[in-house]
């Protein structure tokens, strides 16, 4: 209990006054010649003790109509959290909700017929509902301003819609609850409640991944134990039948535009699909035959000659959830990959080239990369190299990897001795005649030597060396019966280097035969993030604020590449904004994971929503105002006249 | 300067007489004075009162002989008559402190007024009246008399009488029972503050002793009400005890201690056929001794 006027406390000291005017009254006797003393004296031997009591009962009674009053005056309030007594001032608790935009919110819920975001705005709305005085502070995953919600502006249906509206943007809600709680310490507020409305997402919440962020969060929970309450609603989407379409990476050639596709299915059933590609105003048909739940697809889109629309927009047929039925792309001023091959084997560098060219438009280049400028790197995707020292070129390949940029490696050809060993490279190995070294290991399952789409595995089987050079760097793709590294590769700021430890050259192994060593060129071709190739941006990331202000091409106009998936219009270029892939994910997080990660006691899972959640604090002035007039009628029975007392 | 000395007269309450003159008090009980009076006697005399015949003895004086009964039976017979008598009235007056009390006239000063006017009237009818203070038994007033000049001895001795003391009534009681003769009237005027136990064996100790008893029980206002609004510092008149006491507090618990006290002393007196008149000063004096005058045990009617 606290109050709103401790002040008002202070006329505690009242209470002393009927204690003194009490005892003055005895003090003042009046002295009086008696006869009849035997009756007096036997009358105070036979008071009783109630007789006494009652005697006291007046006196009392003032005393506690005066600490009722006291009461009343400072206005006491009854709330959980700082303990039934307490004398500190009132501090009203403050509701917070933190509403999961994500894309994966537009889902369709399990109760009711309608999105998880509605399901969200109709849960916020009745807490305003049912206590009309009480302010709602909402933020959202957007990062945005807080929006300060009551009553009357439940009725301004304009600024909730636009606060309401699905996104297209993934969610970070660690870091959303980490604003918050920023926004309340800067905002001095005491006492809260942290509402959090999600759907749960595994994506959503990065409980592998954010735990500084969760370590944060614990420790601000209990520096506000009592104070600050962590509620987390649930909101369960439906389990019915939902497509959705995402494009991994797009791969452009000459005259034509491939986009790799992941189709998601929420049930794993037979089905024809057909998927409309929008180029520009032209549409395009395509039927899809699906038969797993995660279908990846790579369609080869025919760019016209002159293409005036440099867009182009995917759909499959809409479903519960129409948001992640569509995918946008851009197609103008993109360049085909260019790769530098450089080895000090002219042998290798030709069987290099020959297992890079099966892609047709790609453009190789030879070039010396001892002499060559960093700044030639600039148009570079891919660096393929053999026998160069790195170190010495150390500045400008780091440059090149950590923006993005990916080397394959191979080793010297020559055989290390002692005095010239590199640092990535460990001393050769040779192998007897009789006995090769084998690849026996490797990630099957996923990755660059993943088995193929037939599941046919790669043909490590057939591969044998005599000679290897082993890697320093890197985690370990595929490895030797010996445990020894065959392949790796280390991540290097936004781009990868991988090692291979062994020569395609026939005194080595025979891996210049290609079976293997063109697959695994090709997969990392398409698994490389071109640093000079952007196709879409992804709503809600950094990058696309930079485009705030642009004009929808496609879809409503007052979508924003920020919060919108779709074509933009910008300083006379076109790009194409798209959800963040992995709003795919089906996977979510328990109650038991959240709980634990978070680990204190400020947090209750609310499963269902009901209005004795959020407000529990009460005035209780009715109750002192009744105690006191209760304490001032009996003490005016106790004080009446004997005879009146009798007559009634 | 001399307080003004109160003359004898002022014990005699004029208004009082003017009630209580026209119907003579007389005993109920057989009385056994020494002259003849308005009271029945124990003994038989030549009243006009008839009695009752008896059988003749030898030696009963010849001339009660009725001979008209004995020429129609030729059997002696005496005719006998009842004998009046006068009484002896003998007051107590309770000289105790307590009596001190009253608040615009004091128990004992409305007493003295009791006795003078009583005294008036028994004396006005032949009787013959004595005057006892408590403590004071064996004074020079202890004679009961029934000459004239008795009435302004008792006005004197009322005059000289101070209440001080604290002789309990009780024992004055028992001895104005052993002191005064048989069958003579007592009047105690007290206000009776003794243990009610002991009261009630005076009582029947004077009853044992054939004597009438009329109790005056004197009660002043405040005692009665005991209507007392702040607490109080109670100083006995007796012996000066203090009693500190909040009377809202102890009113009820008094209220019913006296209404015991006089219950008890009701009682005895029922027991032993005397008469009880509780009094409150505040009344006039002619108000208070009206229920004395119509007194079944003590009335005018025989």
């Amino acid at each position: 209990m606290s109050f709103l006027q401790p002040l008002a406390l202070l006329g505690l000291c009242l209470i002393l006054a009927p204690v003194v005017i009490h005892l003055l009254n005895l003090l003042r006797y009046k002295k009086q010649d008696w006869a009849a003393t035997q009756f007096l004296l036997k009358a105070e031997k036979k008071s009783s003790k109630f007789s006494r009591l009652r005697h006291w009962l007046p006196l009392l009674l003032r005393i506690l109509a005066l600490l009722a009053l006291t009461f009343l005056a400072a206005r006491p309030i009854l709330h959980e959290g700082t303990g039934w007594w307490s004398l500190s001032a009132y501090q009203p608790g403050t509701v917070v909700c933190l509403l999961d935009r994500s894309s994966s919110m537009g889902r369709p819920s399990a109760q009711a017929n309608q999105s998880l975001q509605d399901m969200a705005q109709k849960q916020i709305l009745s807490v305003l509902r049912d206590h009309p005085k009480q302010e709602i502070i909402l933020f959202d995953t957007l990062g945005r301003e807080p929006l300060i919600i009551n009553d009357t502006m439940v009725k301004s249906q304009v600024i909730l819609d636009k606060f309401f509206s699905p996104t297209d943007t993934s969610a970070h809600l660690p870091n959303s609850i980490i604003h918050v709680m920023k926004w309340l310490e800067r905002e001095s507020i005491g006492k809260a409640k942290i509402k959090v409305y999600s759907d749960m997402q595994n994506n959503s919440w990065k409980l592998q991944n954010s735990a500084e962020t969760l370590a944060t969060i614990r420790h601000a929970l209990s520096r506000n134990y009592k104070l600050w309450e962590l509620q987390v609603h649930p909101l369960q989407s439906s389990t019915s039948m939902n497509r959705s379409i995402a494009i991994e990476k797009i791969f452009k050639g000459i005259g034509y535009i491939q986009p790799h596709l992941a189709i998601d299915r929420s049930k794993n059933i037979q089905e024809t699909i057909t998927l409309e590609i929008d180029v520009g105003e032209r549409t395009q048909t395509l039927d899809l035959n699906l038969s797993a739940s995660k279908n990846l697809l790579s369609p080869k889109i025919r760019l016209p000659a002159n293409n005036d629309s440099p867009w182009v927009r995917l759909r499959i047929p809409l479903d519960s959830a129409p948001f992640d039925n569509t995918a946008y792309f851009t197609t103008d001023s993109q360049e085909p990959k260019k790769i530098l091959v450089y080895a000090e084997d002219k042998k290798v560098e030709e069987i290099i080239v020959a297992a890079a060219q099966v892609k047709q438009d790609l453009v190789i280049s030879l070039i010396d990369l001892t002499a060559t400028k960093p700044a030639n790197l600039s148009a570079v995707d891919l660096i393929i190299a053999q026998g160069i020292n790195f170190e010495s070129h150390s500045a400008s390949l780091e440059n090149f990897v950590k923006k993005g940029g990916t080397v394959i490696e191979f080793p010297p050809s020559a055989l290390i001795n002692p005095s010239q060993r590199q640092v990535s490279w460990h001393f050769a190995e040779l192998e007897n005649i009789s006995r090769v070294f084998k690849v026996q290991q490797w990630n099957q399952e996923t990755g660059i030597l993943a088995n193929t789409s037939g599941g046919q595995p790669l043909p490590f089987s057939y591969f044998e060396t005599r000679k290897r050079v082993l890697p320093v760097h890197g985690e370990t793709l595929a490895y030797y019966n010996d445990g020894k590294p065959f392949l790796t590769r280390e991540k290097k700021g936004k781009g990868f280097h991988f090692y291979f430890s062994t020569l395609p050259l026939t005194s080595w192994s025979n891996f210049e035969e290609g079976f293997l060593l063109v697959p695994i060129i090709q997969r990392i071709f398409q698994t490389i993030a071109s640093p000079n190739q952007e196709f879409f941006k992804v709503c809600g990331r950094y990058e696309s604020l930079e485009y705030q202000g642009a004009l929808p091409v496609t879809g409503n106009p007052q979508d924003s590449p920020i919060e919108n998936a779709g074509i933009y219009q910008i300083n006379q270029s076109t790009i194409a904004c798209n959800r963040p892939l992995e709003e795919n994910d089906l996977t979510y997080v328990t109650k038991q994971e959240v709980i634990e990660s978070l680990s204190s006691n400020n947090i209750q899972w609310l499963a269902q929503s009901s209005p004795e959640d959020v407000v529990k604090d009460e005035e209780l002035w009715k109750v002192f105002l009744l105690l006191a007039i209760g304490f001032l009628l009996t003490e005016a029975f106790f004080s009446l006249p004997p005879r009146l007392k009798a007559a009634r | 300067m001399k307080p003004p000395t109160p003359e004898v007269n002022h014990y005699i309450d004029r208004a009082a007489i003017k009630t209580l003159m026209g119907t003579p008090q007389v005993s109920t009980t057989a009385m056994e004075g020494t002259v003849s009076g308005y009271h029945r006697n124990s003994l038989k005399g030549s009243s006009v009162e008839f009695s009752e015949y008896r059988e003749y003895t030898p030696g009963d004086d010849l001339k009660r002989l009725d001979w008209r009964v004995f020429g129609r039976t030729e059997r002696f017979y005496l005719k006998e008559f009842e004998a009046d008598t006068n009484l002896h009235c003998h007051f107590l007056l309770d000289s105790s402190s307590s009596m001190k009390f009253g608040n615009e006239i004091s128990k004992f000063e409305y007493g003295k007024k009791i006795i003078g006017t009583l005294s008036f009237l028994f004396l006005q009818q032949g009787d013959a009246v004595g005057m006892h203070l408590s403590g004071e038994i064996s004074s020079a007033t202890s004679i009961a008399k029934r000459n004239p000049a008795q009435l302004h001895t008792v006005l004197q001795a009322l005059l000289y009488g101070n209440a001080e003391g604290d002789e309990k009534i009780s024992s004055s009681m028992h001895e104005i029972a052993e002191s005064s003769g048989v069958r003579s009237l007592i009047i105690i005027v007290s206000d009776f503050l003794d243990d009610a136990d002991a009261i009630m064996q005076a009582i029947h100790h004077c009853k044992e002793r054939k004597q009438q008893l009329v109790l005056f029980h004197l009660l002043d206002e405040q005692e009665e009400n005991f209507d007392f609004r702040q607490p109080t510092r109670f100083v006995d008149l007796e012996n000066e005890n203090v009693v500190i006491s909040d009377p809202k507090t102890v009113r009820e618990e008094y209220l019913h201690a006296l209404k015991s006290h006089i219950s008890s002393i009701r009682k005895g007196c029922m027991e032993t056929q005397s008469s009880y008149h509780k009094i409150t000063t505040k009344l006039c004096l002619s108000d208070g001794l009206r229920p004395f005058a119509t007194d079944p045990n003590f009335s005018s009617k025989r």
